[in-house]
């Protein structure tokens, strides 16, 4: 009786068989609020958004808390996905345009374990979409957040230092600096020299700076259907775009703004030549081959989407 | 007949917390800082008119204010009292006059990007040195919404040419310019835009005695050809006697005389200017 | 010259007093002359004489306006403007009339560094609108008239002796032309040669229509061309010859005036050429005072 007893205390105690959260997807974790930040938190934040829609492309300083992941590696864009995940959503986590790096797995286990809200691969059924670096291929709709992540916010920083005199040019739209620096890299270098975190004019009053995405993505941004939303969590920041904006790459007139596209080059996994893609070195098979590099399209999820018509198509047209 | 450009009237600017006393305790005979509450007196009721083609020299000692009138002219420096009208002159007449130190933060940024050129005593003031000279002279067209890089590289060489600059070093790096080069350069920026007036602040003060007389001889050139308006500082008589064709003497922000140069330099009436004019070399 | 151009003289100088005050010196006061009167016709050659030290420059200066005028009326008759008083005349109609009409030529050449001789001369062609090219040639012309070197031309005057400078000055003045012509002590550092050159320049200009006022205590090669002459006694002059010694060409007209004496009265005239007009000189003295003869 008393080896029951100190049974059941033990039990109490030390409970034995505590199952892993993540292998039962629709429980969440009971020790941490929805979503893992507080709702005082969640309301700040959302607060904050509201103010960097209403001024799109500015940069709207917000307090940005500590979470489990360190500073650099997508702590602002994960706070903006907190503060707006309700149980309905639906999110996609992407990180270079892929689902299964060890950023977005990571993000994605976090969000999963403070929320238990399904998560998909498919970006036309996400309503909440992370992304670092990339803007998905397929067009969005209004339904549909983007929310991407940012490492470094002011798009003046390469050309004024200091921060006092920086938020002084963006009061005053005073960018000539920033324009001085594109007319220098064009004299020097024939083109402008900036290739990823392309400066823009956000409704002709600011200049934003389009986080790492390439210059093929920056199109995307102009005239969207889809809100866009940008968090740095090192830098304290916060900034929008909202639908329908108009967002107009720094460029002149005789060297206009030019993306990185190559219609020469084209998937090797499903043959698109109009995505943005990526170069991977593929290890030789064997010791006497030779290894090689491979372009393949940075949206993981939307090559496999094009692999799978294509296949279907095949087997529909055979049949 | 009247043909001002500018007009300044009851300028005043005052650095501390003023009382009653300071206009009456301080001035030309005085000192410019006042004993009762300490406030410095830079500037005190000053009026000119400066006419359109017309050099007008501001002479001073240091301490006499001439430098802060430059800075509340150009639109940098917020003035106590007083205003500065400007008004356009065409060939059928002239607008209506403007008081610009009523204008706000963006219209009075534009309009010293369009219509005024400031050329400062030390190059670094005026030029930057983490961009090429081309782009020194493209900041000013930039921020005058020029944004055709051929446009902006021919308009660049031909200032360089009409300053006397190599056109061959528009991408080279200011620091391996020499002084009177810089001023050039000053100089050519400050003409980018076309302005009215040109703002001359000791421009040739610190620089070696050859090259003085050559940025003093490209200026003179630049009035000739250009008929450009001129507001002039100098604590260098030589230097007046060359460029203005007007003068005003400054001392502890007062305007103590004012005339035609010639009459200035050789029938000073008042104590102060026969004493700067007896001391010239 | 004719008698119908006297009715309207081109410059009237009526009652001229100047007054320096100078601050450094504890205030003292001095009078480089005293109560100036002429008339001057257009077209005339007129003479200011008298030694040095008697106040003729400072008449030119402050016809010219870079002397204030402490009293006294100076009429000008300009084209650009009508009758003009020049001592009260604003900035504005000075700074035209001396570009358009009226020049000063100076004692000395204010040289200019950097800048060669032919510029030099054909500046003020070039302020006038004459294209630079034009204005070289002309200025060729006169630069080779005066006999100045061709070599030297491209050189700055800085390194040209007194002789050459002075030559150079003239030939600025009246490449130009302008109405109205002050000259003052043009012949003074000059060879005989180049003092008939410069006096055959002169006549010419007079024959153009310019109206020369010159300062000179050189008469003997003046008053051939000169149609009046004004000529100014200093006071130890005139304390020293009580009774009237009346050469031919001069006649004491005004008296300059020296530091701490009041002022005298005196009958002035002017000596027509050709009309020598004997007049009795009233001289009233005041009470003596300390005279120290500033010159």
């Amino acid at each position: 009786m008393i080896n029951n007893l100190v049974q059941d205390l033990l039990d109490e105690f030390m409970p034995q068989n505590t199952t892993p959260s993540h292998e039962y997807p629709q429980e969440s974790e009971t020790l941490y609020n929805f979503a893992f930040i507080d709702e005082d938190a969640k309301r700040e934040v959302r607060r904050k958004l509201l103010k960097a829609v209403a001024l799109p492309g500015h940069l709207v300083p917000f307090a940005s808390r500590d979470l489990p992941i360190a500073r650099g590696w997508g702590t602002g864009g994960l706070q903006v996905t907190m503060a707006l995940v309700e149980p309905h959503d639906v999110l996609k986590v992407i990180d270079q345009g892929d689902d299964e790096s060890v950023n977005a797995v990571n993000l994605r286990r976090l969000i999963h374990k403070t929320t238990g809200i399904p998560f998909t691969t498919d970006t036309l059924a996400a309503t909440v979409i992370q992304t670092r670096h990339r803007i998905p291929e397929e067009r969005l709709h209004a339904h549909q957040i983007l929310v991407l992540q940012v490492p470094m916010a002011d798009p003046l920083r390469w050309v004024e230092p200091h921060i006092e005199r920086a938020t002084e040019m963006h009061a005053e739209a005073d960018y000539s600096r920033m324009w001085v620096y594109m007319y220098e890299s064009v004299v020097r270098a024939g083109d402008m020299d900036v290739a990823s975190q392309y400066p823009v004019m956000v409704e002709g009053r600011y200049m934003m700076d389009t986080t790492p995405i390439p210059r093929y993505d920056v199109a995307r941004l102009h005239m969207a259907e889809t809100l866009y939303l940008f968090g740095a969590g090192r830098e304290k920041r916060v900034y929008a775009i909202p639908p329908y904006t108009k967002v107009i790459p720094l460029q002149f007139e005789d060297y206009p703004f030019t993306t990185e596209h190559n219609a020469a080059y084209a998937c090797a996994i499903c043959g698109a030549n109009d995505t943005y893609l990526t170069s991977t070195f593929h290890e030789a098979p064997s010791p006497s081959a030779r290894g090689r590099w491979l372009r393949t399209c940075s949206d993981t999820s939307y090559c496999r989407k094009r692999l799978k018509e294509k296949e279907h198509l095949l087997t529909t047209g055979a049949s | 007949m009247e043909t001002w450009l500018l007009k300044v009237q009851h300028l005043s600017k005052r650095y501390g917390s003023r009382c009653s006393y300071c206009s009456t305790l301080t001035g030309p005979e005085q000192k410019n800082r006042c004993p009762v509450c300490g406030t410095v007196t830079a500037c005190a009721d000053i009026h000119f008119a400066l006419n359109q083609g017309e050099v007008l020299g501001i002479v001073g000692e240091s301490g006499s204010g001439k430098s802060t009138l430059m800075q509340i002219v150009n639109l940098a420096l917020p003035a106590d009292s007083g205003e500065v009208f400007y008004r356009e002159i065409h060939e059928y007449g002239s607008a209506a006059p403007i008081d610009l130190l009523t204008l706000d933060k963006y219209a009075a940024r534009s309009f010293r990007n369009e219509r005024l050129g400031i050329v400062h005593q030390r190059p670094e003031l005026g030029v930057n040195m983490h961009f090429s000279v081309g782009g020194n002279v493209a900041e000013k067209l930039l921020l005058a919404n020029w944004r055709h890089v051929g446009r902006i590289r021919e308009r660049t060489a031909e200032l360089m040419r009409l300053t006397e600059l190599p056109p061959e070093r528009i991408d080279d790096d200011p620091h391996t310019f020499s002084g009177g080069m810089l001023q050039r350069v000053q100089i050519a920026k400050a003409l980018a835009s076309n302005p009215a007036i040109l703002l001359l602040d000791e421009v040739t003060s610190g620089l070696d005695l050859s090259v003085q007389a050559c940025v003093l001889d490209l200026i003179k050139r630049l009035q000739w050809e250009l008929k450009m308006t001129m507001l002039l500082v100098s604590h260098d008589l030589g230097v007046i006697k060359q460029l203005a064709s007007r003068t005003m003497v400054m001392k502890n922000g007062w305007v103590v005389e004012s005339g035609l140069t010639d009459q200035i330099l050789q029938d000073p009436q008042h104590p102060y200017t026969q004493l700067l004019v007896s001391s010239a070399l | 010259m004719h008698k119908e151009e006297q009715t309207q003289p081109i410059l009237e100088v009526c009652h001229l007093k100047k007054t320096f005050h100078l601050h450094l010196l504890d205030g003292r006061l001095i009078e480089p002359f005293a109560d100036v009167s002429f008339r001057v016709n257009k077209g005339n050659f007129f003479l200011i004489s008298g030694k040095s030290g008697t106040g003729k420059t400072s008449i030119l200066k402050c016809i010219y306006r870079t002397y204030l005028t402490t009293s006294g009326e100076i009429w000008y008759d300009s084209h650009m403007f009508g009758r003009v008083e020049i001592a009260t005349a604003s900035e504005k109609v000075i700074r035209n009339l001396r570009e358009h009409e009226l020049a000063f030529c100076s004692q000395f050449l204010n040289v200019l560094p950097r800048v060669s001789a032919l510029d030099v001369t054909a500046e003020p062609l070039v302020r006038l609108g004459v294209e630079r090219a034009e204005a070289r040639a002309r200025a060729r012309q006169w630069l080779g008239r005066l006999r100045i070197e061709e070599s030297r031309w491209q050189a700055s005057p800085i390194t040209f002796s007194g002789g050459e400078q002075q030559r150079l000055n003239l030939a600025r003045a009246f490449i130009a032309r302008p109405r109205f012509l002050l000259l003052d002590e043009p012949t003074a550092s000059l060879d005989a040669l180049s003092k008939s050159i410069v006096l055959e320049m002169m006549s010419e200009a007079r024959a153009a229509g310019v109206t020369i006022v010159t300062v000179s205590h050189d008469t003997t090669a003046m008053e051939q061309l000169a149609d009046n002459v004004y000529w100014l006694q200093s006071y130890e002059e005139d304390l020293c010859k009580r009774s009237l010694r009346t050469p031919p060409w001069s006649y004491p007209t005004a008296s300059s005036k020296v530091a701490g004496c009041s002022l005298r009265m005196r009958e002035s005239l002017i000596w027509e050429k050709g009309q020598p007009i004997l007049l009795e000189l009233i001289v009233r003295l005041t009470p003596a005072h300390n005279f120290s003869c500033l010159g």
